[in-house]
């Protein structure tokens, strides 16, 4: 496939503190095998959480992609190849208790200076459900990006509360939504009109209904223990490491 | 697939079974709202002929073909007093009993339950409104 039989295994899928531009490089002059390796990695998104902020972003150069783009592809594959044995773990006995994280990271798109999304959530112990995805705006702060981020969070927990209702475990405790920046989660917590917050969308501001309600709690999680990291960022080995292993994300006997 | 990593989390974690069915030639189940007219394919007709032929039942490449399987199957199940889900509409739940949840992604099936002798009655009842496969145990499930 593409000549990647010979590549070399990788740790990680991409490199640490690289950003990619829509513009650098020479474009393909066939973009086809780009669009499909990419449509291909999306839906492999579906079992690998670990790829989907690098999925994420190759996704953003569908229209006009380079050499460059491609060989971040090549990446991505090579690092499949040497986990490919890896998949989402579910063990028996796990409390049926919804645990949110969300995190953003400001400005992650050099483009277009929007902020990109990510947020997961585990059923006890096991992950069900997650997001790596470039916001519909631009943040004039990293609070605001954190916030718009705990949005998205807080529309999914609201539908697998009432899903997990239907199926005969009403979530009865607030759902906790970590989230590791204390004044995106004051501005949740206090409905105190903020000068620099006026202009986000109202709709945005129903996190406030939801905490007085107590469907949602907003503990404080350092950036240490976030991971939700790894769907914003491209992370050094070490850090790539600690965070897979927890999203309970263990080695398999058989391949996918 | 957020409904299916729920619901295999559940099972997983209440030690339930899943089992998993695949409907043979689900389009052809449908049935058809409009009046919809075909020219036969060349050999259908032993002498040459201007006929057309009127369907009676859905076919593969219709565009309304998807959605009359889906009404099809959606109200045989409501025929056995399942209930349609608000949150995720492929998703149909049964109450009366000691709970069964099936998920369906057009012809693919999971069903999980407490009790595997309700499974068997529910997989028996389908098989007698559909030609259905039995799959067993849910092994491997994709749906882009």
């Amino acid at each position: 496939m593409v000549g990647l039989q010979e590549g070399h295994s990788v740790d990680t899928s991409l490199e640490v503190n690289v950003k990619y531009h829509r513009d650098e490089g020479d474009f393909l002059s066939n973009p086809s095998l780009y669009r499909q390796l990419v449509g291909s990695l999306n839906y492999l998104t579906i079992t690998r959480p670990d790829i989907s902020f690098v999925v994420q972003q190759v996704s953003q150069f569908m229209q006009a992609p380079t050499h460059l783009h491609l060989a971040v592809v090549r990446c991505i594959i090579r690092y499949l190849h040497s986990t490919s044995a890896q998949g989402l773990f579910f063990p028996v006995d796990s409390p049926i208790r919804l645990v949110a994280y969300s995190d953003a990271d400001w400005a992650g798109c050099s483009d277009t200076r929007r902020s990109i999304t990510g947020w997961y959530m585990f059923l006890g112990n096991p992950l069900v459900s997650w997001k790596s995805k470039k916001q519909d705006q631009v943040s004039k702060s990293s609070t605001e990006s954190e916030y718009r981020a705990m949005f998205s969070a807080y529309s999914e927990i609201i539908w697998l509360r009432g899903l997990l209702g239907e199926l005969g475990f009403p979530q009865v405790e607030p759902t906790p939504l970590h989230a590791n920046n204390p004044s995106a989660i004051q501005i949740a917590a206090n409905p105190v009109f903020h000068e620099r917050t006026k202009h986000i969308e109202v709709d945005c501001h129903s996190i406030h209904k939801a905490y007085d309600a107590r469907v949602m709690s907003l503990p404080y999680i350092s950036t240490t223990f976030q991971t939700a990291d790894v769907f914003t960022k491209t992370l050094s080995k070490h850090r790539h490491h600690f965070f897979v292993d927890k999203l309970m994300f263990l080695d398999h006997p058989t391949s996918i | 697939m957020t409904t299916v990593r729920l619901i295999i989390a559940i099972a997983a974690s209440k030690g339930w079974s899943l089992r998993q069915m695949d409907i043979k030639n689900a389009f052809l189940h449908g049935d058809l709202q409009e009046e919809i007219y075909m020219t036969p394919l060349p050999g259908f007709f032993s002498t040459a002929s201007a006929d057309v032929c009127k369907l009676n039942r859905s076919l593969y490449s219709l565009k309304q073909a998807p959605r009359a399987w889906f009404d099809k199957f959606r109200s045989t199940l409501l025929g056995f007093s399942f209930v349609q889900n608000q949150y995720d509409s492929s998703l149909f739940l049964c109450k009366t009993t000691k709970g069964i949840v099936l998920l369906v992604y057009v012809d693919d099936i999971i069903i999980i339950g407490t009790d595997t002798a309700l499974i068997f009655q529910l997989q028996e009842r389908l098989q007698s409104s559909f030609h259905m496969k039995d799959l067993g145990p849910l092994q491997y499930f994709f749906r882009p």
